[in-house]
């Protein structure tokens, strides 16, 4: 098992915690192999950032996403980069809420209200943990149990309150990301 | 066993260095190197050290001598622009042969260049960036448990050769995250320590004719100087010739003559190979995808990984020139280091490069690529 994705958007939108908490989750918990490798601008924020993630059962050697099996864009700058552009049977994903994207291409990508599905949650930030979930519950890459780990102890320190409003976060991408699962299988 | 950790490589230098006993951290946070700083000033300070941020990078390498003089293991991490400005100060600590460790993890120059992007730019100023004959020693990790281990033989070397050592990282492994194995505080092998001065009459911190001469600490009963003139046994500025032929030779004999001692390198799939790909850092990474791609459309391909870029590792690079029909450099600069590989070529075979300075990492596909050219 070998799988690569992109987790993209802009600066300061919790890219790297998203890509590290499943690094951890795969590492930690669920005993694998994985690699992050980000790329971000000198800015703090509001240009184009991404992760790769690869998680692996083995050694993993060049740490970029050569072949992405899946595509996250959570800002315009993102999706202008990899829509279209990603090899052909890569799923692309992306927020519909803050992207406009091309009618042309509705057929082989996907739209998600992911600022909505956050702020249901309780904060516009948690569009991260959404993601993390929508990760863990459509690819083969990490557990549930894993993901909640991970979270759990990078919330931790901000108390119980925040934790439990990541869990939920992190719970509802992930019943999302069987549901595209299913879909995308049917 | 230890425990399991999804860390950054700059995270890894900082366990890696207080693992090997380093107490002492002077430095000017820079991208890509900062959070070797931010997490030395948290780490430091819990295990009794001593964490200070600089005014600037040539402030930083001052302190680090001064430490390392007071019998500190001490080391800084920079990156490209902090290495030129300590430039002048790592002669005084080669001249002086003071024990220390520059973290330099690289990125794209030259000067202020692209502060996120990786690069393998700083070779030759790792090597040469300092002025006047010296040799140098300078590790290059490839992976975070590297950054991990290798800073203890980064420390190791600094005090068995009484030089500084550069920890020649770069971006992609700085900033990558990945599977790191911390070993259990009491499974921590005790720090390699200097040699006991013992009771000698007359301390002489320069007088190497038994072997290196153990460093004092600056407060112990011995009184010595040091500084960046030429000196005699004594550390006293001396001019006479004869003197400053056998130091200057000495600075270089010390490290050039233990070249097989110091010399790390890992060889991946080599029995069998017709090609070699020679690479080094994070750029070793895509060596290895690229042979693994190779492999499997049935090319004889092995890698050569120069864990120890400086002093350069004659004995591998021979005998893989010995064995194989072409090699492959890749390097994440207009080739730095190709040129070593070539002036041993002596069957003359093609010696080609994959060199890249757009501030990205260097794809495995461009290598296999290459090495189809180098094959037709």
């Amino acid at each position: 098992m070998k799988k690569e994705i992109i987790i993209s958007g802009v600066g300061g939108q919790g890219l790297i915690l998203c890509g590290t908490l499943l690094g951890e989750a795969a590492v930690i918990h669920d005993k694998k192999y994985a690699t992050l490798s980000s790329e971000y601008g000198v800015e703090t924020r509001g240009t184009f950032a991404k992760s790769d993630v690869i998680i692996s059962d083995r050694e993993i050697y060049f740490p970029d996403a050569t072949q992405p099996n899946l595509v996250v864009c959570l800002a315009q700058a993102a999706y202008a980069r990899y829509s279209g552009a990603v090899p052909k049977g890569t799923l692309l994903l992306y927020n519909a809420d803050e992207i406009t994207g091309d009618p042309a291409r509705a057929g082989c990508e996907w739209g998600l209200s992911l600022t909505s599905m956050a702020r249901a949650q309780g904060a516009a930030a948690t569009i991260n943990i959404i993601t993390l979930g929508i990760i863990a519950g459509m690819t083969d890459t990490v557990t549930l149990a894993g993901a909640k780990d991970a979270v759990e102890e990078f919330f931790s320190p901000k108390g119980q309150k925040i934790v439990q409003m990541n869990l939920g976060a992190l719970e509802l991408g992930y019943q999302t990301g069987m549901q595209l699962r299913r879909a995308a299988s049917a | 066993m230890g425990k399991i950790r999804f860390m950054q490589g700059n995270e890894a230098m900082t366990e890696g260095a207080i693992a090997a006993g380093a107490r002492f951290y002077a430095g000017y946070p820079i991208t890509p190197s900062t959070e070797v700083a931010e997490t030395s000033a948290i780490r430091l300070p819990q295990v009794g050290g001593v964490y200070i941020q600089m005014e600037d990078e040539i402030g930083s390498i001052a302190a680090l001598i001064g430490a390392a003089c007071a019998g500190k293991k001490a080391y800084t991490a920079t990156s490209g622009p902090g290495l030129s400005l300590m430039a002048e100060n790592l002669g005084v600590a080669v001249l002086g042969e003071v024990p220390c460790v520059i973290i330099d993890v690289q990125r794209s120059g030259p000067s202020t260049g692209m502060a996120t992007r990786p690069a393998q730019g700083d070779v030759m100023q790792a090597r040469w960036g300092t002025h006047g004959d010296h040799a140098m020693i300078a590790l290059a990790p490839s992976s975070v448990q590297d950054c991990y281990d290798l800073m203890r033989t980064a420390f190791a070397y600094a005090q068995r050769y009484r030089t500084p050592v550069i920890f020649l990282a770069d971006e992609i492994i700085g900033h990558l995250r990945e599977r790191c194995v911390i070993p259990d505080p009491e499974e921590i092998p005790p720090a390699e320590q200097p040699d006991a001065i013992g009771n000698l009459q007359e301390y002489r911190p320069y007088d190497h004719t038994n072997g290196l001469a153990p460093l004092a600490a600056y407060g112990s009963k011995h009184i010595f100087k040091i500084n960046g003139s030429m000196h005699d046994q004594m550390g006293r500025p001396c001019a006479d010739p004869q003197n400053a032929d056998q130091v200057i030779r000495h600075l270089s004999e010390k490290i050039e003559g233990a070249k097989d001692e110091i010399t790390l390198t890992r060889a991946y799939r080599m029995e069998d190979a017709s090609y070699v790909l020679i690479a080094y850092g994070g750029t070793a990474r895509s060596a290895l995808s690229a042979m693994e791609l190779a492999r499997a459309e049935g090319i004889p391909v092995g890698v050569l990984q120069l864990v120890t870029v400086w002093p350069v590792a004659e004995k591998e690079i021979d005998a893989a020139l010995a064995q194989v029909k072409a090699v492959v450099v890749p390097e994440l600069n207009l080739g730095q280091f190709i040129g070593e590989v070539r002036v041993r070529n002596r069957r003359n075979i093609p010696v080609v490069g994959v060199n890249r300075v757009d501030g990205k990492p260097i794809e495995p596909a461009e290598i296999l690529e290459k090495l189809r050219e180098v094959m037709a």
